[in-house]
């Protein structure tokens, strides 16, 4: 592959809009740490973490990625054993035990562990697509999944390991999975959440619990054996009373689909339990649910809900100028080079600013989705896919967290948020897009 | 393009998806760029604000009060300057805060507050730049000592700040009162005028005339960051002080009647009969003013509030009592005005009355009797036969006609708070109030002041001084003159003549005459001074709960009356062995100030100067 070759392939507008969004980024961290002086090296620490980004994005471009589809398994089990030692030798920073701690950087590895599991899955589904109709195919990529997330979810970062999840359901999907597993697994996951956050922010709501026999009821349930299996109970009457009603009506189900649904939502229900008592802590709760209510935490998360609205919506459409936020400089905006960067450039750069940004976001995923359209293998497309769906869910939980519409889950903003392993694990993402695009017509 | 053919199907598949998948991107981006348009465009505005005021904070500057003079211009009420001692937790670590109260206390030598202010401090934590105040009125040789060990303590710093002050401490202090924090009922109804927090006046001339004292507040608009620090200041007023009250009080006056009535429980009150400028007020228990301008300790609060003595009752016009033969004053003006009595009718005094079907007995004070005795013979000696048998001619409405139109039970007016009205019985009161009707007996009991007749000292004094000035009823004031910051007057408040009241030469005469006759030959002999022309009358309020009130009003000079002194004795006894040796001594020590004629502005000036004015 010669060089004149590879540029006319190159993919010019995934490479420039990835580059201007990391060049803003660092626009704004300096923003974000100035208040008033030139004192805090971050952004300049942003800098160097570019620069060795630019050199790992190099390499990912230039090696085939062929390699990954061969020895990718290698690098999820290497992402595994990092994952497990972190939990013993990491670091606690913010309450969670996630950075391996160097002389003088620190490494993130649930943020590299991202790529190695998109391998793992594009490896296992490009391989198995001719059987990706049956429900056992899917037993291994949720496996897949699950280990890791697990692992993540120990240290504990509910946001990172919640992640995982959706990539791994849109893969899934776009690999040719029958939607109605997909949905069954989704319908899951939704009860297993739902249920523990709905008493949580009951909780905080007695006037709503006072009046309703049935939330009372549930709320009940979680925590008494009981009440809990009455619940159940009731749940597969209501459902058997509503399968009957349907073949009565002569619409074509049959038995084993009234069997799924009830081990489905009995299993979510059941699930819910250990997740409401045994895996969230009451303030993750709060944190979760503060975006739909500030009071229910509001020194905390409702705090940072507030602040980040009021920087939003003060910014005006041109905003106050570079510099000129008071949200920003006199540190009213929690978290403001990470999570809440977004914020920092909506309050100075305006409404114009943050669409700016949201649509050099859309550029990266669209550009994402076309490649995997275009990729010459299965596992190129499915890499591509992996790529941007991780991108998409970032993107959309971290812009939705800031503008008070997603709970606060401490995600940070893809290429933009300061975050050393963040941005070279992001730039190495990107440099595997441009380099599935440039091989497209190899064989 | 899977390069594989058999992959035709599938990859078709895998397109739509993608495409499918894609079009849920473009609703997801479409849905974020709508709701960073209602925050940034449509309320745009609300957001505006809101961060504005999120960076801005007021801090208020509570003016100094306004001073409080008497009226020959000695201070009794201002302001000094007191030490506040402040904490922030900057950014020191918890050990370090620890170790800095633990100094803090060493200095205060009192280890209780430890707990109380770990607690302010951690609740500080939130904003650890801004300083919460840990102690207020350290005093001077603490503030002292802090400044010293300021270098070693880091965290604290010591605020000056202005602070009520009463020099005389105890003297007047029912009227002036005292100060205290605003209460959620107060805030309720001066909204427009006070803050929370804010420091007003809680009895007293602090609470009537608080408006004028409070001056206005003054403040600082600044910028502050999240953690609290102040950046820089955008706006600021100086706040101005309060205006300043004199008084119609007379300092010597009062000193004079505070000292007479010493540990007694009870009331002194002086007035000027030419114009109801009321010169001493005196009602013991009294308090420390001093004492409210820091939050009270539980003792004090007990001490204060619940209490059986009342320290903070002004018993001058919250407290009633029958005035006893006191009242025998009005009685005879009201017989003579009536013609119910002559001047040389006499009634025999067998030492008692009996009256009605049951023969009820009504005695006299004095058990044995006076014999026969005329008027002025009743009157001096306060024989209490004779006024039952003028009581009896005269009939209870005139009784009582005479006292409302004296001002009694009604409030005289006087510029304190919570003032009691007192009580005038009537048939139709008694009927209403008791369901019963009026008797002789009672008319016989009103008669001599005594039965359901409730007054406050005020106001028989204020009475006493209308009968004694032919006739004319003041209403009795203390705040004379309002001074503005820089010493103008700006108001001064002229005697206010409620009605006139008609009274012939020959009755005033006859009255003035009897009530010298008391002090000079009959039961107010106590209160008699050489070389002085004195008028009075003496009482003894029977007191159903325990010993009698000893009553004494009297007048001087009786020609031509300048001060009327009314002194109340709680559960004294009798009013001539008890109240007018009281009197006495005031009346002695008053003899250099009367004549004094109304105080020229030289006078006043020169007091001024001397305090600093």
């Amino acid at each position: 592959m010669g060089f004149k070759n590879s540029a006319r392939k190159f993919d010019y507008l995934l490479f420039f809009s990835t580059m201007l969004i990391i060049a803003l980024g660092i626009l704004f961290i300096f923003s974000a740490v100035y208040h008033g002086k030139i004192t805090s090296p971050l952004w300049s620490k942003q800098l160097i973490a570019v620069g060795l980004g630019l050199v790992l994005m190099f390499l990912a471009i230039v090696v085939n990625y062929q390699i990954f589809g061969q020895y990718g398994y290698y690098f999820y089990f290497f992402s595994l054993i990092s994952l497990v030692l972190v939990l013993f030798l990491g670091k606690t920073v913010r309450g969670a035990q996630s950075w391996f701690v160097f002389s003088n950087f620190s490494i993130q590895p649930s943020e590299f562990a991202k790529i190695p599991f998109i391998f793992a899955l594009s490896i296992y589904l490009s391989k198995n697509n001719r059987q990706i109709e049956s429900l056992k195919t899917l037993i291994v990529p949720l496996l897949l999944t699950l280990i890791p997330m697990i692992l993540i979810l120990k240290q504990p970062d509910f946001g990172s390991a919640m992640m995982l999840l959706p990539v791994c359901l849109v893969m899934m999907f776009v690999g040719g999975a029958k939607s109605i597993y997909l949905l069954s697994f989704f319908l899951y996951v939704a009860i297993t959440l739902g249920i523990p956050f709905l008493i949580t922010y009951l909780s905080f709501h007695q006037d709503i619990l006072i009046n309703s026999v049935i939330l009372k009821f549930i709320t009940m349930a979680v925590t008494h054996w009981f009440q809990g299996i009455v619940f159940i109970l009731v749940i597969v009457l209501v459902l058997a009373v509503i399968f009957y009603l349907l073949i009565n009506f002569k619409f074509s189900v049959n038995f084993n689909n009234f069997i799924i649904t009830s081990l489905l939502v009995v299993g979510g229900c059941i699930s819910s339990c250990f997740v409401q008592n045994f895996f969230l802590r009451g303030y993750q709760k709060k944190r979760l649910l503060a975006f739909l209510d500030p009071q229910i935490d509001p020194l905390g998360a409702g705090y940072h809900i507030i602040q980040s609205k009021i920087a939003i919506g003060s910014g005006g459409f041109f905003g106050k100028g570079f510099l000129n936020g008071t949200q920003t400089q006199l540190g009213f905006l929690p978290e403001q080079h990470t999570d809440f960067i977004l914020s920092v450039m909506a309050e100075e750069w305006g409404f114009f600013g943050a669409v700016l940004v949201i649509f050099l976001f859309f550029i990266i995923i669209w550009r994402g989705l076309k490649i995997s359209m275009e990729a010459r293998d299965m596992f190129g497309s499915f890499l591509a896919v992996g790529i941007s769906c991780v991108f998409l869910f970032y993107t959309i939980t971290n812009v939705g967290m800031v503008m008070g519409i997603m709970p606060i889950t401490g995600l940070p903003l893809p290429l933009f948020s300061y975050g050393g392993s963040a941005l070279v694990s992001g730039m190495i993402a990107i440099g595997l897009l441009l380099n599935i695009h440039l091989r497209r017509y190899t064989y | 393009m899977w390069q594989i053919k058999s992959n035709r199907i599938e990859y078709q598949k895998f397109k739509n998806r993608i495409l499918l998948f894609l079009y849920f991107v473009v609703l997801v981006f479409f849905v974020l760029c709508l709701r960073l348009f209602q925050l940034q465009i449509i309320n745009k505005q609300y957001f505006k604000e809101v961060s504005k005021e999120n960076c801005i904070q007021i801090l208020f500057q509570q003016a100094p009060r306004g001073a409080i003079l008497d009226r020959k211009g000695d201070i009794l009420a201002d302001n000094r300057s007191a030490f506040s001692l402040l904490f922030s937790p900057l950014n020191l670590s918890d050990s370090d805060i620890e170790k800095s109260v633990d100094k803090i206390n060493n200095i205060l030598g009192e280890d209780k507050n430890k707990e109380n202010f770990i607690q302010k401090i951690s609740f500080q934590k939130r904003y650890p730049f801004t300083y919460s105040c840990l102690m207020r009125n350290i005093g001077r040789k603490k503030m002292f000592q802090f400044a010293e060990e300021k270098p070693n303590i880091p965290g604290i710093n010591i605020q000056t700040e202005t602070v009520r002050f009463y020099p005389r401490k105890n003297f007047a202090s029912h009227v002036l009162g005292h100060i205290g924090e605003i209460n959620s009922n107060e805030l309720l109804k001066r909204r427009d005028e006070c803050r929370q927090g804010n420091v007003v006046g809680k009895i007293g001339i602090e609470k009537v005339y608080d408006s004028e004292l409070r001056g206005i507040e003054g403040g600082k608009q600044i910028e502050i960051d999240a953690l609290g620090r102040e950046l820089r200041v955008v706006r600021e007023i100086t706040p101005a002080k309060g205006k300043t009250l004199m008084l119609t009080i007379d300092n010597r006056l009062q000193v004079l009647a505070e000292n007479a009535l010493g540990d007694a429980s009870g009331v002194v009150v002086i007035l000027d009969p030419r114009n109801g400028e009321v010169l001493s007020l005196v009602s013991k228990p009294d308090f420390d003013s001093n004492i409210f301008t820091v939050p009270l300790n539980t003792k004090e609060w007990n001490h204060f509030f619940s209490s059986l003595e009342y320290p903070l009752l002004n018993r001058a016009i919250q407290a009633q009592y029958a005035p006893g033969s006191v009242f025998k004053i009005l009685v005879t003006l009201a017989a003579l005005e009536e013609k119910k009595v002559n001047l040389n009718d006499t009634v025999f005094c067998k030492g008692f009355l009996t009256c009605g079907r049951e023969e009820r007995v009504f005695r006299c004070w004095k058990r044995k009797g006076h014999g026969r005795q005329n008027l002025i013979q009743a009157v001096a000696n306060s024989c209490d036969v004779y006024f039952y048998e003028m009581g009896l001619k005269m009939g209870v409405r005139n009784i009582s006609d005479y006292a409302r139109k004296f001002g009694l039970g009604e409030k005289t007016g006087i510029d304190l708070p919570s003032e009691k009205k007192g009580l005038v019985p009537s048939p139709e009161w008694k009927k209403k109030k008791i369901g019963d009707s009026w008797f002789d007996g009672d008319t016989l009991n009103f008669s001599i002041g005594q039965g359901y007749l409730l007054v406050t000292p005020l106001q028989m004094t204020n009475a006493v001084c209308a009968v004694v000035n032919g006739g004319k009823l003041y209403r009795p004031y203390i705040v004379k003159k309002v001074f503005d910051d820089k010493n103008n007057l700006i108001k001064e408040i002229k005697p206010y003549k409620i009605r006139d009241i008609k009274i012939s030469d020959s009755t005033l005469k006859f009255i003035k005459k009897s009530l010298k006759e008391t002090v000079e030959k009959g039961t107010g002999r106590g209160a008699y001074v050489e070389n002085l022309s004195i008028g009075g009358k003496t009482g003894t309020a029977e007191n159903p709960h325990g010993e009698n009130h000893a009553w004494f009003i009297c007048f001087t000079p009786v020609e031509d009356p300048q001060l009327v002194v009314c002194v109340l004795v709680e559960h004294g006894g009798s009013g001539g062995s008890v109240a007018a040796p009281v009197a006495r001594k005031i009346l002695q020590g008053a003899i250099p100030f009367l004549n004094e004629g109304k105080e020229n502005k030289d006078v006043l000036k020169a007091g001024m100067e001397n305090n600093g004015f």
